[in-house]
């Protein structure tokens, strides 16, 4: 696994959290929303949340993951929503999640909100996750199509994101562990300022060796800052091997 | 860098994968139907799309687009007897001919009952019922369906029946032998994806006589506005206040085990009418939870009876219930009522058991019902000691459950599931345990054998 977090070109500060174990098997990308203070404090409780619970359970059946991601997002959700009602100046602060888990022949992910995972396999880039935003939500019928009618709400807009509200659903899916496969989560301050064939075209020139994988992380920061930067930018990268 | 060959990511309700596979790998797994219409497909950095989806399909995949109506329709030639190779109907020229005149006649008489035929079609057409009325003479083979009930391929079995069900619905309701055969896939497709509910199938008819302990109306807008006419005592409710009257706290609190030791003829998949409950009412949750107008569904108890109604719904497996069949020692979070209740559900011994009375749910064990709740887990754990030939843990619940059930109702004061089968179960393998106050007066005539007799499957 390698990852990097980066402030971008535009901002002042970095509201994005990025946590990695290898030995576990777990990754963490969270984007912070809800004004300076408040965006940087969300996603730091998510990350950290999600790595305390994680580490702090017991051994997981690999039947009962599914639940555990679903309960460990319920908490840390509880967590960020009770600080936001708690700490006046902090009201609508909440955060992204992508949290990716390895675990016997499955690899599972957790998301919440518009940062996305990938995976690359074989030369071939697919996006895994589906962005929480109101575009996608009306495109599937999970939202009414006159709610793009209004011009205050914008298609982009996050319909779900850790902490808005007291519960809140998470996409949680899984896919066959396979040698060679190359995951990669980040925040959308990656995903809207590089277009994903010129991602797809960077992991391949870096898919070979175990060592470029940090490279492969900076050199997709780097694209992104050259880009424009107008965002901060998170990339987790894991790559399955035995090949 | 271009990938040699296309490769696609097939996706199954946002949560599973297949791939990534070549198009003719797509091919083959739509054959065995592994694959289907309402997956979706992914290229290389391309957007998804559902396979049912034939003008994004032709614009971002359209090398898949003949695959995907080759496959669909040579899969439907199989069960939509009577469209293909259909036996042609003779001319006037197979007729003996004897006079020119009697020809004309015989023309005539063909054209004019052909006129009589299109124009009942017509009228028919008019009334929306010619599918189900003329093309529809023949319905499809069930052993298809089987075959994805079976193997879980729900989707593919939802696809499948789509175009069917109209026609089903109308001779079923005409016919008792068709409802009989086809009420198990009725079910099946109203209560795996659908809305609880069929358009034109009395939701009686839907139900069954079994499920007496569940609510008669069990469709996914009935749930729908359950959930929201009880967003406002969720909070009460998981911090053990008063349970509410209404179905939907009675279905957080029912005993997964006993739900799915219940099957009834009449039902495949899902295995009772319980079963089907829990699926719509967790669906319906979710519904209401991401509507936009139904925030109120969403306040600080909805995690809880979330959690819980998670629990219920991954309970619903063939054979034994996983979330019974997991750890019972495993740390429960949950600290509201609903996670006592499963904390009971989960429990595989009297030890875990007695987990479930200490912190942080001692205080709610003081309420009169969670102590008979209790009890109904004691129950099982007896019923299943007794199962698994364990005669030490049957010792250590057997004078508890004898002082619990001296003169009281068989059924679960709130619920209304009634353990008096696994008494009956538990009693000739152990001996009796004191019967029921109602079990001491005649009994009445058994009623009459129907096709929704239930059948308590305490073999598993």
């Amino acid at each position: 696994m390698a990852g990097v977090t980066h402030i971008g070109r535009r901002r002042k500060n970095n509201q994005d959290s990025l946590f990695f174990d290898e030995g576990h098997g777990i990754g963490v990308v969270a984007d912070g929303i809800g004004g300076r203070k408040g965006g940087e404090i969300a996603s730091t409780l998510v990350v950290e949340g999600v790595r305390d619970v994680f580490i702090g359970s017991d051994v997981i059946r690999h039947e009962e993951i599914t639940p555990f991601l679903a309960s460990a997002v319920d908490q840390v959700n509880t967590t960020v929503y009770q600080f936001g009602r708690a700490n006046e100046g902090y009201a609508g602060l909440g955060s992204t999640l992508e949290c990716i888990l390895f675990s016997g022949d499955m690899v599972y992910v957790a998301h919440v909100g518009d940062s996305r995972t990938y995976l690359f396999e074989d030369g071939h880039f697919f996006q895994l996750t589906l962005d929480h935003n109101v575009e996608n939500f009306v495109d599937r019928g999970m939202v009414n199509r006159d709610s793009l009618a209004d011009p205050r709400v914008r298609g982009s807009a996050l319909v779900k994101a850790i902490g808005l509200q007291s519960g809140c659903e998470t996409d949680i899916c899984r896919i066959k562990r396979r040698p060679g496969q190359l995951y990669l989560s980040c925040s959308d301050g990656l995903s809207s300022m590089v277009s994903d064939k010129e991602v797809a075209a960077i992991l391949s020139r870096h898919a070979g060796s175990p060592a470029s994988l940090q490279k492969a992380a900076e050199e997709l920061v780097d694209t992104a800052n050259a880009a424009g930067g107008r965002d901060n930018i998170t990339v987790l990268l894991a790559r399955v091997e035995g090949r | 860098m271009m990938p040699r060959e296309k490769l696609y990511l097939v996706r199954r309700d946002l949560e599973t994968f297949t791939g990534p596979l070549t198009a003719p790998e797509i091919a083959k797994s739509m054959e065995r139907m592994s694959v289907g219409l309402r997956d979706e497909v992914s290229g290389h950095c391309g957007p998804w799309v559902f396979l049912d989806d034939r003008e994004r399909l032709r614009r971002f995949y359209p090398e898949l687009l003949a695959i995907v109506q080759s496959t669909a329709v040579s899969g439907w030639s199989a069960d939509v007897g009577g469209f293909r190779n259909e036996p042609t109907v003779k001319g006037p020229v197979s007729i003996p001919s004897q006079k020119p005149a009697r020809r004309w006649l015989m023309a005539a008489a063909f054209f004019g009952l052909a006129l009589v035929a299109a124009l009942v079609a017509w009228v028919l057409a008019g009334s929306g019922e010619l599918s189900s009325r003329i093309v529809g003479a023949q319905l499809p083979a069930t052993t298809d369906y089987d075959a994805m009930l079976v193997n879980g391929r729900d989707q593919e079995f939802t696809a499948a029946m789509e175009p069917q069900v109209a026609r089903v619905v109308d001779r079923a309701m005409r016919k008792r032998e068709a409802l009989t055969t086809w009420i198990p896939y009725l079910r099946a497709y109203a209560f795996l994806a659908g809305a609880g509910e069929i358009e034109g199938f009395p939701l009686k008819k839907l139900r069954g006589e079994a499920g007496v302990a569940a609510p008669a109306d069990c469709s996914l807008k009935s749930w729908i506005k359950r959930w929201r006419d009880g967003a406002a005592d969720f909070q009460s409710v998981a911090s053990g206040g008063v349970l509410p009257s209404d179905h939907w706290g009675r279905i957080l609190a029912w005993d997964p085990w006993w739900i799915n030791r219940r099957g009834q003829a009449g039902w495949s998949r899902p295995r009772n009418f319980y079963q089907g409950c829990v699926l719509m009412a967790a669906r319906a949750f979710q519904q209401a939870s991401q509507q936009a107008s139904q925030q109120a569904v969403n306040n600080p108890g909805s995690a809880a009876v979330r959690e819980r109604l998670r629990l219920l719904t991954e309970s619903l497996a063939p054979a034994l219930p996983p979330a019974i069949a997991q750890d019972g020692s495993r740390q429960i979070k949950d600290s509201s009522v609903f996670g006592l209740w499963t904390c009971m559900d989960r429990a595989r011994s009297r030890v875990d058991l007695d987990r479930c009375l200490e912190a942080p749910w001692h205080k709610l064990m003081q309420d009169d019902y969670n102590r008979e709740k209790f009890y109904w887990a004691t129950l099982r754990i007896a019923a299943q000691a007794r199962m698994s030939g364990d005669r030490e843990e049957w010792h250590l619940v057997r004078k508890d459950l004898e002082a619990f059930l001296a003169g009281r109702d068989h059924s679960d004061s709130y619920t209304r599931l009634d353990y008096s089968d696994e008494l009956r179960f538990i009693g000739s393998v152990n001996g009796k345990l004191p019967e029921s106050p109602d079990a001491s007066q005649p009994s009445p005539a058994p009623a009459k054998s129907t096709e929704e007799d239930i059948q308590v499957d305490l073999a598993h």
